[in-house]
C-alpha cells in the first residue's frame, strides 16, 4: 500500500458518506443482516479513518467475502431475481470499503454505489424515491469528484463544486429522456417473485372478494378522452367464471362459440386509456364492454382480455368500450350447456328456484323474484359466518349475509336451476373520481362480482344482485360504503384514517394523488406518451428530426458553458494613476488618440504634445509627476490628486477642440 | 510482439505528427490546437456504468432507471469540456534553471500562471524522468513547480518536452499536452578527487594553504562568493552585519588549474578532477585561474569566476556538437 496514491481525509469521509446514502433505501429491500454487516464495515472504516484500529488482514477480509456470498445465496434459495444481485452488490460494496484506500478502491465502491442506486428504482418508484436517489447520486459524484482534489479543503467544498458541475447535465437529462425513443425489453428478466400481489385470481370463492377488500393498493388509473361514464356504468369486466362444483366458480375450459358483439349505432364510443398496475397474471380488466384494444391483448370468447405474457411491469393500454350493447342475442340456449351445468346438493335452493319459476311468466319476472327475494332480509357484509357444505342453502335460508361473491354465487345458481344460462364475472365496479388530474383510481377495495344471465333475443346481460340489496355500493365509490365495515382497509389503516376522517385531510390526499397521477403517467410511463408527445412537439417523427433536437440542447448548454468560463477572465489591477490614463485613452478613443499597445506614458503623452501643442507643459507635469509616482514608488495622496486633476484638465481640453471642430 | 511491430511505423509517423504540433519557446498558452483529449480506463468503465444502467431502464421498462442513465451520460459528456477548461488558458513558461554534476538532479522550475479566473486543479506536470507534481490554481494566480531530473552527461542539457495532464473533475477523462519549453541547464563534469595541481604557478611561489600565515588586513563587508569561514563571526555576533577578514598577500598568491597537470589520466576523468580542484579552491578562497587548451582563465575568486570555470570544463569539446 506504500507509495499508491492516498486519499484525502475530506475524500475519505465523502466516500463513507455516500456508502451510507446508497444503502439506507435498500434496509427494507435486503434480508436484515445485510445492511448490518454493510454498516459494520463502515463503522469499521471509519475507526480506521479516526485512527483507532487498522485495516483487516486480507486472509480474514477473504473469509468475509466467501462466508457472505454463500450467505446471501442459501438465504435467496427460493428464488429472488433482482434482489440476489442487489444483495450481492449491497454486501460486496459493503465489503470493499472495508480495504477503501487506494484511489482504485474507491472508484469501484463508488460506480457499484451508482448501480445500487439505480437498483433502488426496482423496488420503489415513488416520486420520493426519485428525489432521494438524486441526492444519492448527488454525494456519490461529491465522493468521485473528491478523489482527484489533490488538497485537504472544507469538508464542503467538493459538494459546492459538484453541484456546479451537475447543474448543467440536468437540462440535458431531461432532453434525452423525452427524445430517445423507448425500445421494448430485449429479453425476459426474472423479476421478484417473493413479493405477494394482491389482485383477481382464476377462482371464486366464498371471501375471495372481501379480502380484496382489506387492500388500498392501486389497482389502475383511467383517464376518458370525455366526461366519465356515470359511477353505476363502471363494471370493469376482467375474468368470467363458468364452471361451478358447488363451492367455488373457476374457468376450465375456453369456449370455442364465437361471441357476436352488437352495438347499437346511436350509442356513445367511451374512449379512454388505462395505466395497469403490475398483477403478476395475464388479466386486463376493461369497461364493459370493450369494442376495441390494442395489439398487446388478446380477447377471449367470453369477451374479456388477456395480455400475452404476465404483467409484471405497469403497462399502459387505450381501449374504447360501450355501455349500450347486446352480447350474442341470436344464438340458441343449447349453445351454452355449459353454464347450464348444477352440480349435485343445495337441493333446497332448487325447489325454491323451481316454484319460484311456476309463479313467473317470463325469465325477467323471476329475475325480479331473486332480486326482491334479497331485498327482503339479506344483510351486506364484509364479515359474513362461514358456510358449510351447502353453501348456497346455507347462505340463502339460514345466514343471509354475506358479500358480493355470495350473492353472485347464490343467484347464478337460481338461474342455472331453472334452465337460465348464467356464469359469475369478476372485476372492479366504480372507482374514485380524481377531481384534480381529471382521473378515476381503482383500487383492490373496488373488487366485485357479479352475475351473467343469457335471455334469448337479449343476448347475455348483467344482473348485479349486490344493488339489490345494498344500492349505494354501486351507485357510490367503495369507500363511501365500506367504511363502517370492520374488515375495510384493515390492511391501510393510515389511508382508512383519511377516508373516514375530516374532508380536508381528504383534499390533500386527493391532490397527493393528483400529482401522483402525473408523476405515474408522465414520468413512470413516459414510454407510452412518447410517441404522441413527439408527434405534438416535432410533428412527423423522424431519425435525423430526432437527431437535431437530440443534439441542439448539448451543443447550447456546452456553448453556455464555454462562454460563462471563458469570460471570466483575469481581473486586472490597476494603478488608480494608470486606471486615469486607462480613462483618458479611452475619452480619446473616438480622434484616433488612444494610448498604443507598449507606448510608456511619457511617449503617449509626447504623442499628444505634438498634435496639441498648448498643452505641452499639463502633458510634460503629467509625464513627470507619473513617473516619481510609479517608479520612486512616491505615494504621496498629494502627489496623486494632482496627477488626476491634470489628466482631468488635460480630457477637458482635448475635447474641447473637437467640439469647435 | 508482431502486433506491435507492425504498427510500428504508425507510431512513429504519429510521433512526428505530434512532435510537430508540440508548441515550442519560452512560455506557451495552452489553447485548443495543444490539447489532447481521451477517456481513461476509468472513463470506459464510466460508460460500461451507463451501459448497464440504461439496459436495466430497458429490460425493466423503467423511466425513471432510464433518467439517472441519461443524466450520467449528460455528465459523462459535459465532463469532456470540463477536463478540457482545466487544462486550457493555462500559461507554462520557463522559471529558472538549476545545474548540477554529472549524476545528480537538475532542477527545472517552471512557473504555471492562468490567464483567467477559473479554478484548477489536479493539474500534473512532468518531464521525462522526473517526479510528477500535481497543482492547483484556486486561489493565486500562479505557482511555480520544481521538477528534478537526473542529468545523464556533462553540457547543456534539454529535458525534454514537458507533459501536462489532468483527469480533473471526475477521472473520466485525460486532457494533456507535450510543451517544449526552452530550458537548458548546465551539467558540470563530475567530481572526483584527484591528486593536487602542480604549483608551478607562474609567477608567484606559494602553497594552497598558505593564507595561515597572512597578516590580517582589515574588514570588508561580505559578498555572496567569499569564503565563508572568513567571515568576521565575533563582529557579526556584535550586530555589525556580515563582514569578512581580508588578508594581506592573499592576492598574490595565484593557482592555476592546467589541462595539462594531469597527463595521465582520461578526458572525462581529467576534467572530473579539474571540478574537483576549482570547487575545493573556491571554499579556500584562493586565486585561481584555469588554462586548458584553446582557452584560459585569468585567475580570480568568487562565485562568478566559479561559475566560469564550471562551464568551460561543463562544455570542454562540446562546442562543435552544440
Amino acid at each position: 500500500m506504500k507509495g499508491a496514491f492516498q486519499l484525502t481525509r475530506t475524500s475519505q469521509l465523502w466516500q463513507l458518506i455516500s456508502a451510507f446514502v446508497v444503502l439506507i433505501p435498500h434496509v427494507e429491500n435486503l434480508p436484515v443482516w445485510v445492511p448490518v454487516l454493510v454498516i459494520g464495515c463502515l463503522a469499521w472504516r471509519y475507526l480506521i479513518y479516526t485512527g483507532r484500529t487498522s485495516f483487516l488482514h486480507w486472509s480474514i477480509r477473504g473469509l468475509l467475502v466467501i462466508v457472505t456470498g454463500v450467505a446471501i445465496i442459501s438465504s435467496y434459495r427460493a428464488g429472488g431475481g433482482i434482489s440476489v444481485t442487489v444483495a450481492l452488490l449491497v454486501a460486496g460494496f459493503g465489503l470493499k470499503s472495508l480495504e477503501m484506500y487506494k484511489r482504485r478502491d474507491a472508484l469501484l465502491v463508488l460506480y457499484v454505489g451508482y448501480l445500487i442506486a439505480a437498483s433502488v428504482f426496482l423496488f420503489s418508484q415513488t416520486f420520493g424515491s426519485a428525489l432521494y436517489v438524486f441526492f444519492s447520486v448527488v454525494v456519490i459524484t461529491t465522493a468521485l469528484l473528491s478523489l482527484y482534489q489533490h488538497r485537504e479543503y472544507t469538508f464542503f467544498y467538493p459538494l459546492r463544486k459538484t453541484v456546479l458541475f451537475i447543474a448543467p447535465a440536468l437540462p440535458l437529462m431531461v432532453v434525452l429522456f423525452l427524445l430517445v425513443p423507448r425500445i421494448g425489453p430485449l429479453w425476459e428478466i426474472g423479476l421478484d417473485r417473493s413479493v405477494a400481489r394482491t389482485g383477481l385470481s382464476d377462482t371464486l370463492s366464498a371471501g375471495d372478494i372481501s379480502q380484496l377488500t382489506r387492500s388500498a393498493e392501486v389497482s389502475f388509473r383511467v383517464t376518458f378522452d370525455d366526461a366519465p361514464p356515470p359511477q353505476k356504468d363502471l363494471y370493469w369486466r376482467a375474468i368470467v367464471l363458468s364452471d361451478f362444483d358447488g363451492r367455488s366458480w373457476r374457468n376450465r375450459e375456453k369456449a370455442t362459440l364465437v361471441p357476436q358483439l352488437r352495438v347499437p349505432n346511436e350509442s356513445p364510443t367511451i374512449r379512454y386509456e388505462m395505466i395497469l398496475e403490475p398483477t403478476d397474471k395475464k388479466y386486463v380488466p376493461a369497461l364493459d364492454m370493450p369494442v376495441s384494444w390494442p395489439a398487446t391483448v388478446k380477447q377471449n370468447t367470453d369477451m374479456t382480455l388477456l395480455s400475452v405474457t404476465e404483467q409484471r411491469l405497469r403497462k399502459q393500454y387505450r381501449f374504447q368500450s360501450s355501455t349500450a350493447y347486446a352480447l350474442s342475442p341470436d344464438h340458441h340456449v343449447l349453445d351454452f350447456q355449459r353454464e347450464l351445468i348444477l352440480p349435485n346438493g343445495n337441493d333446497r335452493a332448487k325447489e325454491q328456484a323451481l316454484s319460484w319459476w311456476e309463479d313467473s311468466k317470463n325469465r325477467e319476472q323471476y329475475i325480479n323474484k331473486i332480486l326482491a327475494f334479497y331485498n327482503r332480509s339479506f344483510i351486506y357484509t364484509l364479515s359474513p359466518p362461514r358456510l358449510g357444505q351447502d353453501s348456497i342453502d346455507q347462505f340463502l335460508f339460514s345466514t343471509q349475509s354475506g358479500f358480493c361473491e355470495h350473492f353472485s354465487s347464490a343467484t347464478a345458481f337460481l338461474l342455472r336451476a331453472v334452465g337460465i344460462p348464467a356464469r359469475i364475472v369478476t372485476g372492479y365496479q366504480g372507482g374514485e373520481w380524481n377531481p384534480y388530474e381529471r382521473y378515476l383510481l381503482v383500487r383492490q377495495y373496488d373488487a366485485h362480482a357479479w352475475v351473467e344471465a343469457w335471455i334469448p333475443d337479449r343476448g347475455w346481460i348483467r344482473i348485479d344482485p349486490t344493488s339489490a340489496v345494498a344500492p349505494e355500493r354501486v351507485e357510490k365509490p367503495a369507500d363511501e360504503i365500506l367504511q363502517s365495515q370492520s374488515g375495510f382497509l384493515s390492511d391501510a389503516p393510515l389511508l382508512a384514517f383519511g377516508i373516514k376522517g375530516a374532508s380536508w385531510l381528504n383534499n390533500i390526499r386527493l391532490r397527493m394523488e393528483a400529482f401522483n397521477y402525473g408523476w405515474h403517467r408522465w414520468v413512470l410511463n413516459y414510454h407510452h406518451q412518447q410517441q404522441g408527445l413527439l408527434t405534438q412537439l416535432l410533428g412527423q417523427v423522424s431519425a435525423w428530426k430526432l437527431a437535431l433536437f437530440l443534439s441542439a440542447p448539448f451543443i447550447l448548454v456546452i456553448a453556455l458553458i464555454m462562454l460563462v468560463q471563458v469570460k471570466r477572465r483575469r481581473v486586472l489591477v490597476r494603478h488608480i494613476c494608470d486606471s486615469a490614463i486607462h480613462e483618458l485613452s479611452m475619452h480619446l478613443h473616438q480622434q484616433g488618440l488612444s494610448r498604443g499597445k507598449g507606448e510608456t506614458f511619457r511617449q503617449y503623452s509626447q504623442r499628444l504634445a505634438d498634435i496639441r501643442p498648448d498643452s505641452t507643459m499639463l502633458l510634460k507635469e503629467a509625464a513627470d509627476l507619473y513617473e516619481q509616482i510609479r517608479f520612486q514608488n512616491d505615494e504621496n495622496t498629494q502627489l496623486r490628486l494632482r496627477f488626476s486633476e491634470l489628466l482631468k484638465e488635460l480630457r477637458h481640453t482635448f475635447l474641447q477642440k473637437r467640439n469647435r471642430l | 510482439m508482431v502486433f506491435s511491430s507492425a504498427l510500428a511505423p504508425l507510431a512513429q509517423i504519429l510521433n512526428e505528427w505530434a512532435e510537430k504540433r508540440r508548441p515550442k519557446g519560452q512560455s506557451v498558452l495552452l489553447n485548443q490546437k495543444r490539447i489532447f483529449i481521451l477517456p481513461t480506463l476509468a472513463g470506459w468503465a464510466f460508460l460500461l456504468l451507463c451501459l448497464t444502467i440504461f439496459l436495466v431502464g430497458i429490460n425493466y421498462q423503467n423511466n425513471l432507471v432510464y433518467a439517472l442513465a441519461f443524466f450520467l451520460i449528460a455528465l459523462g459528456v459535459l465532463t469532456i469540456h470540463y477536463t478540457f477548461l482545466n487544462l486550457s488558458g493555462l500559461r507554462v513558461s520557463a522559471s529558472h534553471v538549476q545545474g548540477c554534476h554529472v549524476g545528480e538532479m537538475a532542477e527545472f522550475c517552471l512557473r504555471i500562471e492562468r490567464e483567467n479566473r477559473r479554478e484548477y486543479e489536479g493539474v500534473s506536470i512532468s518531464l521525462s524522468g522526473s517526479v510528477t507534481e500535481t497543482v492547483s490554481l484556486v486561489e493565486s494566480d500562479q505557482v511555480d513547480v520544481k521538477l528534478f531530473v537526473s542529468a545523464p552527461k556533462r553540457g547543456y542539457f534539454n529535458p525534454g518536452a514537458v507533459h501536462i495532464s489532468t483527469v480533473y473533475p471526475f477521472g473520466l477523462l485525460k486532457a494533456w499536452s507535450w510543451l517544449k519549453i526552452d530550458q537548458e541547464a548546465l551539467i558540470f563534469p563530475k567530481v572526483i578527487k584527484g591528486s593536487p595541481p602542480q604549483l608551478s604557478g607562474q609567477g608567484d611561489k606559494g602553497t594552497t594553504h598558505q593564507e595561515q600565515g597572512d597578516d590580517f588586513a582589515g574588514l570588508v563587508e561580505y559578498r555572496p562568493g567569499m569564503p565563508t569561514r572568513h567571515i568576521a563571526w565575533k563582529q557579526f555576533a556584535q550586530g555589525r552585519g556580515v563582514l569578512s577578514k581580508k588578508y594581506a598577500g592573499q592576492k598574490s598568491n595565484n593557482i592555476w588549474l592546467c589541462w595539462d597537470d594531469w597527463p595521465d589520466l582520461a578526458k572525462e576523468h581529467r576534467l572530473s578532477v579539474l571540478c574537483y580542484w576549482a570547487l575545493r579552491l573556491n571554499r579556500q578562497g584562493e586565486n585561481y585561474g584555469l588554462d586548458m587548451p584553446g582557452c584560459s582563465l585569468v585567475p580570480a575568486t568568487g562565485q562568478s569566476h566559479l561559475h566560469k570555470v564550471l562551464s568551460i570544463l561543463a562544455c570542454y569539446g562540446q562546442e562543435g556538437t552544440e
